[in-house]
C-alpha cells in the first residue's frame, strides 16, 4: 500500500469511522440525556481532539493526491526511466493528464476538501453552541448541530472509502 | 436483570496507561452499555449510562492488557478462553456471587487484533496500541477468526457475533463457517438496534420479569426458543414433565411477543372437556330467541387475535381432537346451534408431559403436526439444571415467609442447600416449592433452614403436620412425594376413601370433628373455585374474565343438564358453611346464587 493510500485508510478507518463518528454519536446520547456526562468537556476531549488530528492530515491528503498517485511517477523509476528524452518531453505529461481526466482526480479532491470544510464548520458550530449550552433551552439546536456533524462526517468517510484502488493504474 | 455481554477487542479492551480509553467510552455511550469490566478504565469512566441495555465486559484478548511504549503486544488465546469460561454458565457448586451473576448473553468479537511493538508513533496515534504486523490486517491472518474457532469449539452454545469496522464481505463465508451468528458493522448507526435484535433472537437472556427463576444453560436455551417462536403466529408445542413450568412457558411466550401485547391469552385444561361439554365451551352457543337459549362466546373466539393455551392435551378426548383439527384446518368456528362459521385468528400453545407420538397414546398425528407448526419447546427437568436449585429455593423461602405472617427471616445453610441440589426432584419445581413451603411452615421460629427441616420424597409422604398419617397406597409414591397440592383428584379421592383413623392416636381426635367438617367444606369450596376460574368468560374487553356459576357447576358435577336454579342451590349449599370468610370469585358466586335463589341455603351436612 502506498504512503498516500495508507494515510487515506488511516483517516477514513481509524480517525473518522472509528473515532469521529462514534464520538459524535456519543455526544448525541449525552445531549439527549441518555448518558450523563459534561457535554462541553466530552466534546472537547473527544470530537475536538480527533478533528484537530484529522483536519490537517486531510488537507495534506487532498494536496498530495495528484503528485503522489500520478502515473507520471512511473517515468522516474525502472523501467520507464530509460525512455528516450524525446519521449520524456511529452509522454509523462500526456499520461498524467489522461489519468487526471479519466478518474476526475481534481473533482474528487475538490469535493473532498468541501466535505472536510463542511465537517470543520459543523465542529465549530457545535462547539460554539456547547460553550453557551443551556440544557433547557438549547437542546434542540445542539442536537441539530450534532446531527449535521454526524451526517457530514459520514459523508466524508464515504467519500474517502470510495477511492480504494480507483486512482491506481 | 441486564444481559451480560463480553466484548473481545484490542481497541476497546486495552487499558490506556495513565489515561482514558475514550474509544470504549464512545462505544458504551452509543450502545447504552454499562461498563462492567473489572479494570481501571471502567472505574475511571467519566460518564454514566442512565438506562443501560446491557452490562458490557471488555477484554483485549492480548497480553499485556496495559501496554506502554517499548512493550510487545501478543495475542493470547489461553487468557481469552479463561475470561470466557469465567462468565459462562455457573455450576451447582459455585459460590453465591457466581450463582447470582447471569452468564454471557452474547459474545462480540473483533476481527483485527494489532500485535508487535508499541512505538512512540503508534502510541501517539492510539495510546497503548502497537504498530501491527503485516498479517494482522489481512483477512487470512485475522486473529478474530482464530479466536472464533477456539471459543466456538470450547463453548458451542455461546452466541457469538462479529463486531468490526472491517468490510463484512471479506469474511462473510468464514465467520459463518466458524460458528458466528452474524456481523454488526461498528460504524453502522443502526448498530444498537441491530444488536438488540440479535440479543433477542440469539442471546441467552434470563426472564426479565423474573417469573422463570434461574440461568442454567438449558433454561436459557428454552427461553430463547420461546422468544424465537414468539416472533410468529404459528402453533407451538411445549413439552416437559409435570412441575417444570409449562403454563409459565406459555405465559412467557405470550408475554414476550412484542406485537401480541394486549392480545387475549386464554388458558384451558384439555382434560376437563368431556365430549358433552367441549363443543359449547370451545365453540360457544348461538342464542335462540324462540327457544330462550342463551348465547355464549366460545373460548376459541374469545382467544381470537391472541393465544389459546391448551394444557394437558394428551388428555383430550378423541371427539375433541377431531373437532379441534377442523378448526385448525379451516380457521373458522361454528357455535353450537349456529350455521354461520366465524373466522378466527388464533395461535394454539399446547402443553404435554407425555410422548404424543407414541401410537399407544391414541393422539392424532395430523392434529399433533398442526399443533407444532411453529416448533416444540422442551422444558428441562429440575435435576438437569442443578445450578438453578439454590436460586429457586431462596425464592420459595421468601415466598413462604411472606405468606406465613410472623415467621422469621431465614437463610438456607450450605448443608441444606447441598441436600436440595443433590436430590433428583421427580416432581420438579413444584415439588421443590412444596418442600420449601413445608419446611418453612413447620419451623417458623428459626433463622436457618437446616437439613433436618427438609422432608424430601418418601420422607414427606402425604403426612400433614400434627395430623394422622394417610395410608397412601404404594403406587401413589410419586404423587405423595409431590405434596398434597400436587395430587390429582383421583389420588385425593383415593386417599380420602382409604384413610383410616388409628385407634392408638385417639387422644388426638378429641374435638376435631368441627375441624374436619370445616376442612372438607374448604376443600369443596376450592374445587368450586377451580371450576369458576376454568369457566370464566373472557373477552378482549375483560381478559381476566367474568365468573359463570352455571357452567362451573356443570363442570364439577359432570351433569350438563343441570338447570341454572339447581346450580345456584348447589352453590349455596357448598359455600354456606364458609359464608363469613368468602372472598373474590367465591364471594361473587355466592352472592350471585343468592340473587338467583334468595331462599336460605341448606347446609351441606343437610344435603349429605
Amino acid at each position: 500500500m502506498s504512503d498516500w493510500n495508507e494515510l487515506r485508510a488511516r483517516l477514513s478507518h481509524d480517525l473518522i469511522k472509528n473515532r469521529l463518528i462514534p464520538a459524535t454519536s456519543r455526544m448525541i446520547k449525552v445531549v439527549n440525556g441518555s448518558v450523563l456526562a459534561d457535554p462541553l468537556e466530552t466534546f472537547d476531549t473527544t470530537v475536538t481532539v480527533v478533528w484537530a488530528e484529522t483536519n490537517p492530515s486531510l488537507k495534506l491528503l487532498f494536496e498530495c493526491c495528484e503528485p503522489d498517485l500520478t502515473p507520471r511517477n512511473y517515468f522516474a523509476v525502472e523501467p520507464l526511466v530509460h525512455c528516450p528524452p524525446s519521449t520524456m518531453e511529452w509522454l509523462p505529461d500526456l499520461i498524467h493528464e489522461l489519468w487526471v481526466e479519466r478518474h476526475d482526480v481534481r473533482g474528487w479532491c475538490k469535493s473532498g476538501c468541501a466535505l472536510a470544510e463542511g465537517v470543520d464548520t459543523a465542529v465549530q458550530s457545535a462547539s460554539e453552541l456547547l460553550k453557551r449550552y443551556d440544557a433547557d433551552e438549547d437542546k434542540t439546536d445542539v442536537l441539530g448541530a450534532l446531527l449535521r456533524l454526524q451526517e457530514a462526517a459520514i459523508g466524508l468517510s464515504t467519500h474517502l472509502s470510495l477511492v480504494g484502488n480507483r486512482f491506481m493504474i | 436483570m441486564l444481559p451480560h455481554i463480553l466484548i473481545l477487542d484490542d481497541l476497546f479492551g486495552r487499558v490506556v496507561p495513565g489515561g482514558h480509553n475514550v474509544d470504549r467510552e464512545n462505544l458504551c455511550a452509543n450502545f447504552l452499555w454499562h461498563d462492567a469490566t473489572d479494570d481501571v478504565e471502567a472505574k475511571a469512566s467519566r460518564q454514566k449510562v442512565l438506562e443501560p441495555t446491557a452490562n458490557a465486559v471488555f477484554f483485549r484478548a492480548q497480553s499485556p492488557v496495559c501496554a506502554g511504549v517499548g512493550d510487545i503486544v501478543e495475542n493470547d488465546i489461553e487468557a481469552t478462553l479463561e475470561v470466557v469460561r469465567g462468565g459462562w454458565v455457573p455450576q451447582a457448586g459455585s459460590s453465591a456471587a457466581v450463582r447470582a451473576a447471569t452468564p454471557w448473553a452474547m459474545l462480540l468479537l473483533d476481527l483485527c487484533f494489532y500485535t508487535g511493538l508499541v512505538t512512540e508513533e503508534s502510541h501517539r496515534r492510539t495510546p497503548g496500541m502497537p504498530e501491527g504486523r503485516p498479517r494482522d490486517d489481512q483477512p487470512e491472518g485475522y486473529f478474530g477468526l482464530t479466536l472464533l474457532d477456539a471459543i466456538h469449539r470450547t463453548f458451542p452454545e455461546l452466541p457469538i457475533f462479529i463486531l468490526s469496522s472491517k468490510p463484512r464481505e471479506e469474511v462473510s463465508l468464514e465467520f459463518s463457517r466458524r460458528g458466528a451468528l452474524g456481523f454488526i458493522a461498528r460504524d453502522d448507526l443502526r448498530g444498537p438496534e441491530l444488536l438488540e435484535e440479535a440479543l433477542w433472537y440469539h442471546g441467552l437472556l434470563p426472564d426479565p420479569a423474573g417469573e422463570f427463576v434461574g440461568h442454567s444453560l438449558l433454561l436459557l436455551l428454552a427461553l430463547r426458543e420461546a422468544r424465537r417462536a414468539a416472533g410468529h403466529r404459528e402453533n407451538v408445542l411445549i413439552k416437559g414433565e409435570r412441575g417444570t413450568g409449562k403454563e409459565l412457558m406459555a405465559n412467557y411466550l405470550h408475554r414476550v411477543a412484542r406485537r401480541d401485547r394486549g392480545r387475549p391469552f386464554v388458558t384451558v385444561n384439555s382434560a376437563v372437556f368431556t365430549p358433552d361439554l367441549f363443543a359449547s365451551e370451545l365453540f360457544g352457543i348461538q342464542p335462540r330467541t324462540a327457544t330462550g337459549v342463551e348465547g355464549k362466546t366460545g373460548l376459541i373466539e374469545t382467544a381470537s387475535g391472541g393465544d389459546l393455551f391448551l394444557d394437558e392435551i394428551a388428555d383430550m378426548p378423541p371427539e375433541v381432537q377431531a373437532a379441534l383439527l377442523r378448526v385448525l384446518q379451516e380457521r373458522k368456528v361454528t357455535p353450537v346451534g349456529g350455521r354461520q362459521p366465524t373466522p378466527v385468528d388464533i395461535r394454539f400453545l399446547s402443553a404435554t408431559n407425555v410422548d404424543l407420538e407414541d401410537p399407544a397414546r391414541g393422539f392424532r398425528a395430523d392434529l399433533l403436526d398442526r399443533l407444532r407448526t411453529g416448533g416444540t419447546i422442551s422444558l428441562p427437568k429440575l435435576c438437569e439444571r442443578p445450578s438453578d436449585i439454590p436460586l429457586l429455593a431462596e425464592r420459595f423461602v421468601r415466598e413462604a415467609e411472606a405468606q406465613r405472617l410472623g415467621t422469621r427471616h431465614r437463610e438456607i445453610t450450605d448443608e441444606a442447600m447441598k441436600q436440595l441440589v443433590a436430590y433428583d426432584w421427580p416432581g420438579n419445581i413444584r415439588e421443590l416449592r412444596s418442600a420449601i413451603f413445608d419446611a418453612v411452615n413447620r419451623h417458623t421460629d428459626v433463622e436457618f433452614l437446616v437439613p433436618g427441616h427438609l422432608r424430601l420424597g418418601r420422607d414427606r409422604g402425604g403426612k400433614l403436620d400434627g395430623a394422622p398419617q394417610a395410608k397412601v397406597p404404594e403406587n401413589r409414591e410419586g404423587a405423595a412425594a409431590a405434596g398434597i397440592g400436587e395430587l390429582g383428584i383421583a389420588e385425593l379421592l383415593e386417599i380420602q376413601n382409604s384413610f383410616n383413623f388409628d385407634p392408638r392416636e385417639a387422644a388426638q381426635w378429641a374435638g376435631r370433628l368441627g375441624d374436619l367438617q370445616l376442612a372438607q367444606a374448604k376443600l369443596l369450596a376450592r374445587y368450586l373455585q377451580g371450576a369458576l376460574a376454568m369457566t370464566k368468560r373472557r373477552t378482549p374487553a375483560n381478559p381476566s374474565g367474568q365468573i359463570q356459576i352455571h357452567p362451573a357447576i356443570k363442570l364439577i358435577t359432570g351433569d350438563s343438564t343441570i338447570t341454572a336454579s339447581k346450580a345456584a342451590d348447589l352453590i349455596k349449599r357448598l359455600l354456606g358453611p364458609l359464608e363469613a370468610e368468602l372472598e373474590g370469585d367465591l364471594r361473587e358466586a355466592y352472592d350471585t346464587a343468592l340473587r338467583l335463589r334468595p331462599r336460605a341455603p341448606k347446609t351441606l351436612a343437610g344435603r349429605t
